[in-house]
């Protein structure tokens, strides 16, 4: 299977820089202090922020910032095979140890010294893409938190086949073993696993040097690296603009709800 | 009597640090573009099949791998890593326990990737036997490089493991039965030989530092000047969060890319910088050992 189809269109008809529709709600539990719900294509998260507030482990407590404390896991009927799926496996302890790098960078963690932060993402559903929809739903939950951040975090997954890149991939994509049907520039073409490279990238808006996360799975060559990453940054822009406007409507909402005057 | 030196590195290491950086140097003497040289002795357990130990600056890593015979699932042999360190867990800094989580990750997926070695060519006998390679991976010292030492002790290991020739007794056996591996008649010879590897991988750790110039007019001073650091010590790491570590091999191919947490943003063209550090870094590694390969030859 080929990631792109002769006339450069993707599985699910989609061009090549074009990431899947975003569906988002923010504050959807009362519980916790900032909670959202993300759909990315058939990708769901749900994400849900807790604190801040005084750290639970002693050991853990940091003089001169805040804990960023995540946890990433997924449910049992995530994926089309039921499958349980306990909690600090190699996979999603790799994704929890991402999220919290992230939003250690993301949040302004100094300005709780001695606290925590809790940050919960759960994928109800998996499609592709999971860290990066997980990075999307748990900065928009944050937002409904009001932890105070850097900017929006948002993240997109980049794929790439023949040096074309294709962002926001699917679970089908994700998995496609691609038979080289042109070969490519560099020599180790033949000697490539069928797989193609991944990246997830998390970016903060403005700047250009803003890339918080970047996560290569499989190999790509160093001449293609860049292109690939300036592709994800791109995904990852369209999705802020995305996450933005349903924030602004998130805001618009309450505000009407609470009475204040629209200024 | 501590020096004035001492004193600051203990109460405001961030000052103490940038001093150094601003000069492109690092404490212990290096520049910034330089990396701490690595040893490595291969073959340093005698009672495994293949063994490396590496240090590079504080970290100290021994890796054995010790072969078995089993049956081969989807034409492919078995790499089981496991990962043990005399950290205490008590008194390990945070840094530290992130530090060797990461290096976990990274072992697991370039073995996923078969970046070193091909699981494929671990097969002898087509559906019948292949090898399974238990990597046993013990972390003696924990410092800034760790990753890297223990990048480099694993493909050393790997290129230090010579396998027994194997094979199965009698063919002619009737196929209706199916295979087991427990009844199976197997010949096992002294002869052994080495195991080819795809790629000689080797990771490299950055952190950075952005520094504006002292020196230069109101301008200039805006201007920041964004500056890698490579392979920083323990403390340097733990001080600027935000490392970037890149997994490079041959002709320039990029296994991992990793950075995340903290420190400054990092542009793509510096991410450029990296990677053309890492390639370099790589073509040293793979000639030590090499080296050490042809030693152990001798």
């Amino acid at each position: 299977m080929d990631l792109l189809s002769e006339h450069g269109y993707r599985q699910d008809g989609r061009k090549p820089n074009q990431i899947r529709n975003i569906n988002c709600r923010l504050g959807v539990y009362s519980q916790a202090d900032g909670s959202a719900y993300l759909e990315q294509g058939n990708t769901k998260v749900l994400a849900a922020v807790y604190g801040p507030h005084e750290a639970k482990q002693r050991s853990r407590i940091l003089e001169d910032q805040c804990l960023i404390n995540c946890q990433y896991s997924m449910a049992t009927f995530s994926t089309s095979e039921r499958k349980y799926r306990p909690r600090g496996d190699r996979k999603s302890t790799e994704l929890t140890r991402h999220l919290e790098k992230t939003f250690n960078s993301a949040v302004l963690t100094t300005m709780y010294p001695r606290s925590q932060i809790d940050i919960f993402c759960e994928v109800l559903q998996s499609d592709g893409g999971n860290l990066a929809a997980c990075i999307n739903a748990a900065s928009l939950a944050l937002v409904d938190a009001g932890v105070p951040m850097r900017g929006i975090v948002s993240a997109a997954i980049c794929g790439a086949t023949d040096g074309q890149p294709c962002i926001d991939l699917n679970a089908a994509e994700e998995s496609a073993n691609i038979p080289r049907l042109t070969p490519c520039i560099d020599l180790n073409a033949a000697e490539e696993s069928a797989n193609i490279p991944r990246l997830t990238v998390a970016t903060l808006p403005g700047g250009d040097d803003d890339l918080l996360l970047l996560e290569l799975d499989h190999r790509v060559h160093h001449d293609q690296l860049e292109a690939i990453i300036d592709a994800a940054v791109k995904g990852a822009a369209q999705v802020h603009a995305c996450l933005q406007t349903a924030i602004r409507k998130h805001v618009s909402e309450v505000a009407t709800c609470l009475q204040w005057e629209n200024s | 009597m501590a020096s004035p030196a001492d004193l600051l590195r203990v109460c405001d290491p961030g000052e103490y640090y940038r001093s150094f950086l601003e000069r492109d140097l690092l404490p212990d003497g290096r520049a910034t573009s330089e990396f701490r040289p690595l040893s490595l002795q291969l073959g340093v357990i005698s009672s495994a099949y293949g063994s490396a130990m590496v240090r590079q600056g504080g970290a100290c890593v021994v890796v054995s791998v010790q072969p078995e015979v089993s049956v081969p699932i989807d034409g492919s042999g078995f790499i089981v890593v496991n990962v043990d360190s005399s950290l205490d867990a008590t008194d390990a800094s945070l840094s530290m326990q992130a530090q060797l989580e990461d290096t976990v990750a990274c072992l697991h997926s370039l073995i996923d990737d078969d970046a070193i070695v091909n699981r494929k060519s671990l097969v002898v006998v087509a559906e019948k036997i292949a090898w399974t390679l238990y990597v046993e991976v013990l972390v003696l010292s924990v410092d800034g490089g760790l990753t890297d030492a223990t990048v480099s002790a694993l493909v050393g290991a790997l290129a230090d493991l010579r396998l027994p020739s194997i094979s199965l007794k009698d063919e002619a056996t009737d196929d209706d039965r199916p295979f087991e591996l427990s009844k199976a008649a197997l010949v096992i010879s002294d002869a052994r030989h080495r195991l080819e590897l795809v790629d000689y991988p080797v990771s490299s750790t950055f952190v950075f530092h952005k520094a504006t110039c002292a020196d230069g007019d109101a301008k200039k001073r805006k201007r920041a000047v964004m500056r890698c650091i490579c392979d920083p010590s323990e403390q340097l790491l733990a001080l600027m969060t935000g490392a970037c570590n890149v997994v490079v091999g041959r002709q320039g191919q990029v296994y991992r890319v990793n950075r995340g947490g903290g420190g400054e943003g990092v542009s793509i063209s510096t991410l450029d910088t990296v990677v053309s550090l890492a390639a370099k870094r790589q073509q040293s590694v793979e000639l030590v050992i090499e080296q050490a390969l042809r030693m152990r030859a001798d």
